[in-house]
């Protein structure tokens, strides 16, 4: 009797751990995005499990200090953080880079030129960080810059500082070689957004063949294959050996709706696209995935208070 | 002392831990004070559709009249929106009139918008954003 009553008490130990280790070897990956708030100093980090509605706080603000950007690669890894500050020599806010080496570790800041920093994106082996940097004081426009968490070295990856427009959006290759990117011009009647790629390695700037037009969010499939862009006929993936696009979801199909253009990501494990919308008046975002065959496309997230703003698929 | 005293005792005790933590918990998850003013700018790509969050958007603003006691003590502003299409004064007057405006006209001579978005507001207690779109 005292031999069942005690199996009695071990065997729910024992199948909790088993049940432990197993999903331990599951990778889970979370939708990370940033909550722009309506007021200075209200914006936090928040991360969305695959099948959870309501997201946690991961970056919460403090009363002068809040989280605009995150990137990584995996949550228990390093994170690079853009932090929105108060400039002491300026009185002024900007957003600058930190690095946060552990979960719940100290910030630290990343040296970079003075300036204000854009939103960061980490490499595939999590040794560099290119993001857009407007120096302090002679900077007129955001350019992409890259930075070597090896060495601490930055050095500006493309263009000069004078042509009117400015460059956001930067977005990794899976094998590291590349990194694409949006340049945002003036023009007569609005903005213009076009695609852009640079070689880490020679910083040769091109486009790409058939998506010279105007582009206002992009990003890599994980096998490097693919990219799924906002074109004027919505979201599409395209192929990128035989150029063969696929409109996923036209702009038709999502009246009342616009692309907010602050990033895009695509996930690894579930293969899904991430991406923001709004109600075409800048007064409610939602988060939305999709698969890359259009299946299912899906609101995760609505804010009717901040502006949600780049999406990011990371490992838990 | 009885044994139902120590329990009476040890009741009590516990129930003030749960007090004690609870309050606790509540007052260190009150979010921080936060307020003042944020100056937002988002336009449209002209062939997507989509909206763009804008850098470079000058911004300026200045009190006409308080409302009553607030935070903050500045009474005026001028910048221009970073990266992310927001210009923040933390340290703006609350519980006043504002008057604010962005002005896309520098950067863009010929906007197919309202090249001045103009706001003649009441910033309560808690702060305000002020957002200037050129949608068309």
């Amino acid at each position: 009797m005292l031999l069942l009553m005690a199996l009695g008490l071990i065997a729910p130990l024992v199948f909790t751990a088993c049940d432990l280790r197993g999903r331990s070897t599951e990778r889970k990956e979370l939708l990370v995005f940033s909550l722009i708030g309506s007021k200075p100093f209200a914006d936090s980090i928040l991360a969305l499990a695959p099948d959870d509605s309501k997201p946690s706080q991961i970056l919460i603000p403090g009363s002068e200090r809040s989280y605009v950007a995150v990137s990584g690669n995996s949550l228990s890894s390093a994170l690079v953080v853009a932090v929105h500050e108060k400039v002491a020599s300026t009185g002024r806010t900007e957003n600058h880079l930190y690095l946060r080496n552990s979960p719940g570790g100290e910030l630290q800041s990343l040296n970079l030129q003075d300036g204000d920093a854009g939103i960061p994106a980490t490499s595939p082996d999590g040794s560099r960080i290119a993001f857009p940097l407007k120096p302090r004081p002679k900077g007129s426009n955001y350019r992409l810059w890259l930075y070597d968490l090896r060495t601490g070295n930055a050095r500006q990856l493309t263009g000069d500082q004078e042509g009117n427009f400015w460059e956001t959006q930067a977005s990794w290759r899976p094998n590291g070689g590349e990194i694409i990117f949006l340049r945002v011009s003036w023009v007569k009647r609005g903005l213009l957004s076009s695609l852009f790629r640079v070689s880490t390695s020679t910083g040769q700037i091109s486009s790409f063949p058939g998506l010279e037009e105007a582009i206002s969010g992009a990003c890599y499939a994980p096998d490097g294959k693919s990219l799924a862009v906002w074109s004027a006929n919505g979201l599409e993936v395209v192929h990128l050996e035989d150029r063969k696009r696929t409109v996923i979801l036209p702009r038709a199909s999502i009246p009342g709706r616009r692309f907010y253009s602050a990033g895009m990501s695509w996930g690894k494990v579930r293969g899904r696209i991430a991406f923001v919308l709004t109600d075409g008046q800048g007064k409610q975002f939602e988060l939305w995935t999709i698969s890359p065959d259009g299946a299912a496309p899906k609101a995760l997230y609505v804010s009717k208070d901040g502006i949600i703003s780049s999406p990011q698929f990371i490992i838990e | 002392m009885t044994r139902t005293r120590a329990r009476q005792l040890g009741g009590t005790g516990i129930a003030l831990l749960f007090l004690i933590f609870g309050l606790g918990g509540c007052v260190f998850t009150q979010p921080p004070f936060t307020g003042g003013i944020r100056m937002v700018a988002i336009a449209q790509e002209v062939l997507t559709g989509a909206q763009v969050p804008v850098p470079g958007v000058p911004d300026d603003g200045y009190m006409t009249n308080p409302n009553g006691p607030g935070n903050g003590t500045r009474t005026s502003f001028e910048g221009e929106t970073n990266d992310l299409g927001f210009d923040d004064y933390p340290d703006g007057r609350e519980n006043a009139y504002w008057h604010t405006h962005e002005n896309w006209a520098v950067r863009w001579p010929d906007p197919d918008c309202n090249q001045l978005c103009t706001f003649n507001v009441l910033v309560p207690v808690g702060g305000s954003r002020f957002t200037c779109e050129c949608f068309f």
